[in-house]
């Protein structure tokens, strides 16, 4: 603490002087701010609070967490992308904010292209799941009731713009259901607690969201696994792979968050992000808190990272062309 | 003027804002889109539900402040006091310049004279405890949000501190 | 291993210094936060969650929980002295508090507060003990119709925070269910009175509202003519709360606490509402029934009642379900899975311990909650003797601060800026601002519901009718409609009785 407040009191005095000076200093000069576009407590904002827990270890200023929430992440993000790109705001990337969003909405204030990206850092695999009591115990089940009700099936979303509302459609729509955003009803909540919930409770038929989210449920017994997008069976969840449902296509559809500063970023920020970012992904400590939250932590080169997202970006936004679902 | 009169103008110009919002606002603010499922799901609904009430209540108030009984009410309202209503209109131009002021000196730089010119304007006898104040609370609150809470506060144009 | 072998184990885990001083440490943080104006019991345990990751898992949630615990408490205290309510759930605190303090009790209102407070904490506590499992069931069943007809009963409550004039009452409302609807769409994403501003894609921020509404016409009216009120010497602290004041409050807090269980129990509603519901119904069996809204001490006592009924009793779905009631619980819920821990009925066969450690914890979090009171009220109430002309620039100040930090915008500063000479020209026009903040918090709630049982049902109105719990509230609704137009008409028969404008 005495350190961090002297770095910190150094770092003012330090700026004071570079102010009036205009002198130039190695970056990091001065605590950095990192943005986090959703709530405090979120799967996100829980991912960045983590890993400024192990950084001290690897950047030699402190790195200030902030939540600018709203509007499904678009308020904290369109800041970011409009920030001095002076290194010092940097994000956390995410897949709502950046390849969902930027798909769905024509009235977002920035876009995917907004954005130089430092890497990817964590991957959450994707589950569908259902209520046992509502009958339906496999994808199949699924696509044979959506089709034999139409209209009749819901699914729960944290909201318009968000991972899980696309995921809905995007699963029904690689399983054959032919024009899925009129053949189930989407049902948008506040928040992917309280969409789940929904699904518990019976007043939504199913959702595709993040693993963690729907684990405690699952292992309760509260939930009904369907399906999962990752390669790999996943622990703990008794349901098959998209792959083993002959829809491997579906592996696109995965969480992720990641590190990403406003589309300018000075290279020595940049260069010296990544390096930071290889080592966080590298570090026990990290891997294993995230990994509690079940996520996996990947080590993604920054070409990587571009691709992956827009890869993903690029699926979504055909499925949305295809099915009409742009906002205006 | 009395409040029964008071009230009348109140009602009249919440009728007029809520047409306003009918005929206007809510046209040109909400956007509809095209497919909307069903008449009761469309964003336009509740916003054009809610002008109606205003509406209603505008008219009702006007209404009951016109023929309404309750003369024991109809008291006289302070008159009109025109120093107060120039320092009330300096108040908000002090608003405005505090937030001005952020942006160019800093949150806490900018707070520490707000402290001061509204303790002058509200013509403080105890000069030396304002000048203390000013002086320590900024710097007090920066500390606790910036230090303990870890939230950058806005630093401004012309000094870059915080 | 049976109960009473869980329960030893627990006490031998509790008994550890460590959790019992990590819990202390959280009730005063708490209590600091929540009496910072902008710094709400949330950011408060949002921002003590990084700490507790290096914790033992029980150490790191009663942290958490003595932070929660301590900042519904903590927002009281602004609410009372400087009516600038430290969080939203202490919004209502306001309305008797600060008359209270005005007229130089504010160390009674204080106290009361805290009592109230401790008793509602004791209450939810027992309840999330004793019967978590049953009313983690019944907030189960409340799906969006439930919550519709439950929101539209709680909008009755408008009526008795509306002062003397009802039509004006709900000219308030109307403005504030006007200005919860600025955002983006919930169902199809589109834009709302955004008018190509980016900040007000998120709608606006309770807060900065909260603070506009209530702290800053104070000041304007203030500035406006400086010299009034100066020269009036406030006598504070040497008042009490006396036992037949006390006995007095005891069926508003009893009420109250009742209230906050069953609505901290049902996810997503929240303290604010809670504790106006507790207000109004403690104001409507209330022989005093005249005298709220004007510092009346039962009015302070319900409404913080009702408010840390609630913090108990979020934990009910949390524990019992694994579902997070509201945004601290759902911090709470990180920070049990960053342990490992995942809440919910697995958590009771495997971590029964743990669970009844917890539950020890948090009966002693009401001990402490106490204590913390006690002396933050001594430290506190000299803000009361403060010259008005040093208090409010030093407010407005603060608030800008906490305006600002509340998500990290200084477009949030002009948006208090703007309610607060909305709130001003409320304020001369006889509107009551209460009603306003109330359709603020249950209007987009009411709206969302409403389209989400339409959505279930494609557009079919009996789905309002589908269970029980709706034809209660529909009934409740119709009884406390029925109330309010008698209550009207009699006051009609006896204009004598009735107030001023």
């Amino acid at each position: 603490m005495t350190t961090r407040r002297a770095m910190l009191a150094a770092a003012a005095t330090a700026l004071l002087i570079a102010a009036g000076a205009g002198a130039e200093a190695a970056y990091p000069e001065r605590p950095i701010t990192l943005i986090v576009p959703y709530g405090a407590g979120g799967a996100t904002d829980i991912a960045a609070r983590n890993m400024t827990a192990v950084t001290p270890k690897y950047i030699p200023v402190p790195i200030l967490v902030v939540n600018k929430t709203g509007a499904g992440g678009a308020t904290g993000t369109a800041f970011v992308a409009n920030a001095a790109a002076d290194g010092y705001t940097m994000m956390v990337a995410r897949v709502g904010s950046h390849t969902v969003n930027p798909a769905m909405k024509a009235n977002l204030p920035y876009s995917i292209d907004d954005f130089r990206y430092v890497g990817v850092f964590e991957i959450n695999p994707v589950v569908c799941a259902t209520s046992p009591n509502s009958g339906i115990d496999s994808m199949e089940a699924l696509i044979a009731a959506v089709k034999a009700r139409p209209g009749e099936i819901t699914y729960s979303s944290s909201g318009v713009g968000s991972m899980l509302h696309l995921a809905g459609v995007l699963v029904l729509d690689a399983f054959g259901v032919e024009n899925a955003t009129q053949m189930v009803t989407h049902l948008p909540f506040r928040g992917g607690g309280e969409a789940a919930r929904q699904v518990v409770a019976g007043n939504a038929t199913f959702i595709c969201t993040n693993s963690s989210a729907l684990m405690g449920h699952i292992q309760s017994g509260a939930l009904k696994p369907l399906m999962v997008t990752t390669k790999e069976r996943l622990e703990g969840v008794d349901a098959p792979t998209a792959a083993e449902l002959g829809k491997p296509e579906l592996e696109v559809l995965v969480g992720w968050s990641g590190i990403a500063g406003p589309k300018d970023l000075v290279d020595e920020a940049y260069e010296a992000w990544v390096g930071w970012l290889g080592q966080i992904t590298k570090d026990a400590e990290f891997k294993e808190r995230m990994g509690a939250l079940g996520s996996i932590v990947v080590s993604m080169t920054p070409e990587e990272s571009v691709q992956f997202i827009r890869h993903q970006y690029e699926v979504f936004r055909a499925l949305v062309d295809k099915l009409g679902m742009r906002v205006e | 003027m009395t409040t029964r009169r008071r009230d009348l103008l109140l009602g009249i110009g919440v009728a007029a804002f809520a047409v306003l919002l009918l005929l206007v606002v809510i046209p040109l603010g909400v956007h509809v889109p095209k497919a909307v499922r069903a008449a009761v799901l469309s964003p336009d609904l509740w916003p054009r539900v809610i002008a109606g009430m205003l509406l209603l209540f505008g008219t009702v108030l006007a209404l009951q402040a016109r023929f309404g009984a309750g003369d024991e009410d109809d008291w006289q309202a302070p008159g009109f006091d025109p120093l107060a209503a120039l320092r009330f209109l300096a108040t908000l131009g002090l608003f405005l310049l505090y937030y001005w002021l952020v942006r160019r000196l800093g949150m806490v730089l900018a707070s520490s004279l707000a402290i001061l010119a509204f303790g002058l304007f509200g013509r403080t006898r105890h000069t030396l405890l304002l000048l203390a104040t000013a002086l320590v609370l900024p710097f007090l609150l920066w500390g606790f949000f910036y230090e303990i809470a870890g939230i950058p506060l806005p630093s401004g144009d012309w000094v870059s501190w915080p | 291993m049976n109960a009473w072998d869980a329960a030893y184990w627990a006490f031998q885990t509790i008994a550890q210094p460590e959790a019992v001083a990590a819990l202390a440490l959280g009730v005063v943080i708490g209590v600091i936060v929540g009496a910072i104006p902008g710094m709400s019991a949330t950011m408060g345990v949002a921002l003590t969650l990084p700490f507790t990751f290096s914790m033992e898992p029980l150490v790191g949630i009663l942290l958490l929980l003595g932070v929660y615990k301590g900042g519904i408490f903590g927002g009281s205290i602004p609410a009372i002295l400087i009516k600038t309510p430290g969080t939203p759930a202490s919004s209502c605190t306001v309305l008797d508090g600060h008359p209270l303090a005005e007229r130089g009790e504010a160390g009674k209102a204080l106290e009361m507060a805290l009592y109230a407070s401790c008793i509602a904490d004791v209450i939810s506590n027992l309840a999330l003990i004793l019967f978590a499992a049953w009313l983690a069931a019944f907030a189960l069943s409340f799906g969006p119709p439930e919550f519709f007809t439950l929101i539209l009963f709680s909008l009755t409550i408008i009526a008795g925070v509306s002062g003397d004039s009802l039509t004006k009452g709900l000219i308030s409302a109307g403005f504030g269910l006007l200005a919860a609807t600025v955002g983006l769409d919930l169902v199809y994403g589109t834009d709302r009175f955004i008018f190509g501003q980016t900040e007000l894609m998120a709608g606006l921020n309770f807060i900065p509202v909260l603070i506009g509404l209530f702290a800053l016409p104070e000041i304007l009216a203030y500035l406006r003519r400086p010299t009034e009120g100066v020269g009036k010497v406030m006598d504070l602290g040497r008042h009490h709360v006396t036992w037949r004041e006390f006995r007095r409050c005891l069926r508003g807090i009893g009420l109250g606490s009742v209230i906050g269980v069953v609505m901290g129990a049902i996810p997503g509603i929240g303290g604010a509402p809670s504790a106006f519901l507790a207000y109004s119904e403690a104001r409507r069996i209330s022989p005093n029934r005249d005298r709220f809204g004007k510092g009346e001490l039962e009015g302070v006592a319900a409404s913080e009642a009702g408010n840390n009924g609630v913090a108990g009793a979020t934990l009910i779905p949390l524990l019992a379900l694994g579902v997070p009631g509201d945004v601290i619980t759902a911090v709470i819920l990180g920070a049990f899975m960053v342990h490992g821990l995942r809440p919910g009925p697995i958590m009771f066969q495997q971590n029964i311990i743990l669970v009844y450690a917890l539950f020890m914890g948090i009966l002693l979090s009401s001990v402490f909650l106490f204590i913390t009171g006690k002396i933050a009220i001594r430290a506190f109430r000299r803000v009361a003797d403060i010259p008005r002309s040093i208090l409010y620039p030093s407010v407005l100040a603060l608030c800008v601060f906490g305006a600002y930090a509340i998500n990290n915008t200084m477009f949030d500063v002009l948006v208090m800026f703007a309610t607060g000479v909305l709130g001003y020209f409320m304020m001369r026009t006889g509107i009551p601002a209460a009603p306003f903040l109330i359709a603020f918090i249950l209007g987009p709630m009411l709206e969302d519901n409403f389209r989400q049982a339409m959505l279930m049902s494609q557009g079919s109105f009996t789905i309002f009718l589908r269970s029980g719990i709706t034809w209660f509230f529909w009934a409740a609704t119709a009884l406390s409609i029925g109330l309010i137009v008698r209550r009207g008409l009699g006051r009609r028969r006896r204009p004598a009785t009735a107030g001023g404008d």
